[in-house]
């Protein structure tokens, strides 16, 4: 995974993992890689990786059973896919809007490529 | 384990390699060490591993003064090719278990089939990026509590220094510390968590890696570029 | 410090074997053409002979050459990064020369004191008259039964001088990289200043010793006095080699950048 300069890194890990949650890639009550398999995979420090799992949890979005490993919480998930799908729509509008859009343009646009992709229907 | 370094100072006859270095590593970090060629990393390293003499200032382990015997918690791995040439890949593996009582020769072994080498290879014969290999495994395979890398990366190329980097986090113990110095930042940015830029002998800045990009909206290799660019 | 020497002998290993070889193959020889060939047998007694000499310079001159490569070379970081204190490194390096240099002198010089008997017999069975008495051991005229002892006498104080000689080349090497690195010369000087110890304590050793009469030291009395000699001798080179051998480790473990 590339890493922008913007963000920490552990909150770019967590933005993956989070959208891989909300995609259904990896389903509530699902077992998640240790934090040093984490670390690998990202290619991270593990400290940073262990700081993921610390994050998630606390956003209750992962839990820990001692000695087995951590898990993927069933509730929240709404939620977390709510907050994603504020952020991605924020982000679509305020790019419109730099290109000097304004609302019903906006609007209208976004129908007419509705219409336009089939395989959305 | 934690090391100090207080007013470290090495001078050779006509220059200062380094300059008056105060340092403090703490077990469990990864730290890389920055800066451009002849900014003394590598100077520092030799210092810490006990190559290098001090000219003045101290090394504490653990509060302790630096000796010979500290070498047993320290292991240093130079840039250059350093094994005898009469070695095959086992030989160095035995070298290393008759002097380091905390090398583990299994894992060893394990990390030379991981990187795709044979214990019957003969070190002469190795290529560059093979026997970057060779020194990464014999040094990850020691449970040193200081790990000092001097530019693991050096000349060679992307896909061995993938399995490089996988070996180092893959094998990085929670209570060691570890060194990598490099002039190439952009290979080490996500796996280290503290940067020490070095300048002219002497420690420029050591920032924490999320907290300079939480902060500072920068990269490590932003960094880089604001401290030595101006020169 | 055994680890030392252990890998301090696998590194030289060829180098030894092909000594041991030369030895073997000379000393073959000489078995097959005694009785048979004597040209050929005292060729190969002198051979031994030499080789005894030869093999001694080269393991000494090695041993040092050696140093100088640990110490300036990249596969010095090998055996200087271990945990040992440095004078066990240094004192393992230098027992390996001097214990496998007097074993493979001692080896050939046995070998070609065994070998003048067994000429000695053979020529005088054969009758050959004009070397008959030159064969006859001339060691074994001079001393009789002492000879072995005498010999040994010698080795041992070989010995002392070849440690001595060893140190002070060590100590050189140590200066060289040390107090001199990087100074203008520093080779040449260190050079010089073994050169200039060598000969120093040599000439302070042969003082102390007094003149040994070789025609006088045959008689009994001449013996004794040459006794004490040695042993004034072995005693001022040891000292000196002790003395080089700590002021190398001390250098080692304090100033010298690897």
């Amino acid at each position: 995974m590339e890493f922008t300069n913007d963000k920490p890194i552990y909150l770019q890990v967590i933005e993956d993992i989070t959208s891989r949650i909300v995609s259904g890639e990896i389903a509530a009550g699902d077992r998640l890689p240790s934090s040093r398999e984490l670390a690998l995979t990202y290619r991270i420090n593990p400290n940073t990786a262990s700081r993921v799992y610390a994050e998630l949890e606390r956003r209750g979005l992962v839990y820990t059973k001692r000695g087995i490993g951590t898990f993927v919480s069933d509730g929240n998930l709404e939620n977390l896919k709510h907050e994603k799908v504020t952020k991605a729509i924020e982000e679509f509008v305020e790019a419109m809007r730099g290109l000097g859009l304004t609302g019903e343009e906006i609007e209208r646009e976004l129908l007419a490529y509705l219409e336009k992709r089939k395989d959305l229907k | 384990m934690k090391i100090q370094c207080e007013g470290l100072t090495k001078k050779y006859f006509t220059k200062t390699a380094v300059d008056h270095v105060n340092l403090e590593l703490d077990g469990g970090h990864i730290y890389a060490l920055l800066g451009p060629n002849g900014s003394g990393k590598s100077t520092l390293m030799k210092l810490l591993s006990g190559l290098v003499k001090r000219t003045e200032g101290e090394i504490l382990i653990d509060g302790q003064e630096f000796s010979c015997k500290a070498r047993e918690d320290i292991s240093y791995t130079p840039t250059e090719p350093f094994f005898y040439s009469y070695m095959r890949i086992s030989d160095v593996g035995s070298f290393y278990e008759d002097f380091y009582q905390d090398f583990d020769r299994e894992r060893y072994g394990q990390l030379i089939r991981n990187m795709e080498l044979g214990m019957e290879m003969k070190v002469r014969s190795l290529s560059s990026g093979m026997l970057a290999k060779v020194k990464i495994a014999a040094a990850m395979a020691r449970k040193s509590k200081l790990i000092l890398l001097d530019e693991p990366f050096n000349g060679i190329d992307l896909l061995s220094r993938d399995a490089l980097a996988n070996a180092i986090i893959g094998e990085m113990d929670q209570t060691s510390s570890l060194v990598i110095s490099s002039h190439m930042v952009e290979e080490l940015e996500s796996i280290i968590d503290t940067a020490i830029f070095m300048k002219d002998g002497k420690i420029e800045e050591m920032c924490d890696v999320e907290a300079l990009r939480m902060k500072e909206n920068k990269s490590v290799a932003d960094k880089y570029r604001e401290i030595y660019s101006e020169v | 410090m055994a680890r030392i020497m252990k890998y301090e002998l696998i590194k030289n290993r060829f180098r030894y074997l092909v000594m041991i070889a030369v030895m073997l193959l000379a000393e073959g020889a000489f078995l097959i053409a005694n009785a048979r060939n004597y040209e050929v047998a005292v060729g190969m007694l002198i051979i031994l002979g030499l080789a005894a000499w030869g093999t001694l310079f080269i393991i000494i001159l090695e041993g040092i050459a050696m140093y100088n490569r640990d110490l300036r070379e990249k596969s010095g970081y090998m055996v200087f990064m271990t945990p040992l204190p440095a004078w066990q490194i240094l004192l393992g390096k230098i027992l390996v020369i001097l214990a496998v240099g007097s074993a493979l002198f001692l080896s050939y010089s046995l070998l070609a004191y065994l070998d003048l008997h067994l000429l000695s017999q053979s020529l005088a069975k054969a009758n050959v008259s004009i070397t008959a008495n030159f064969a006859a051991s001339i060691l074994d005229s001079l001393y009789g039964a002492k000879t072995i002892v005498l010999l040994l006498r010698a080795l041992a104080y070989l010995l002392c001088f070849v440690s001595f000689f060893v140190c002070l080349a060590y100590l050189s090497s140590t200066v060289s990289t040390s107090l001199l690195r990087g100074k203008k010369g520093e080779k040449a000087i260190s050079f010089f200043l073994f050169i200039g110890l060598v000969i120093l304590v040599s000439v302070i050793s042969s003082r102390l010793m007094g003149d040994a009469d070789f025609a006088f030291s045959i008689s009994q009395e001449g013996l004794d006095i040459h006794m004490k000699n040695q042993i004034v001798g072995a005693i001022i080179y040891l000292v000196s080699a002790g003395a080089s051998f700590l002021a190398s480790a001390y250098l080692l473990d304090k100033k010298v950048d690897i």
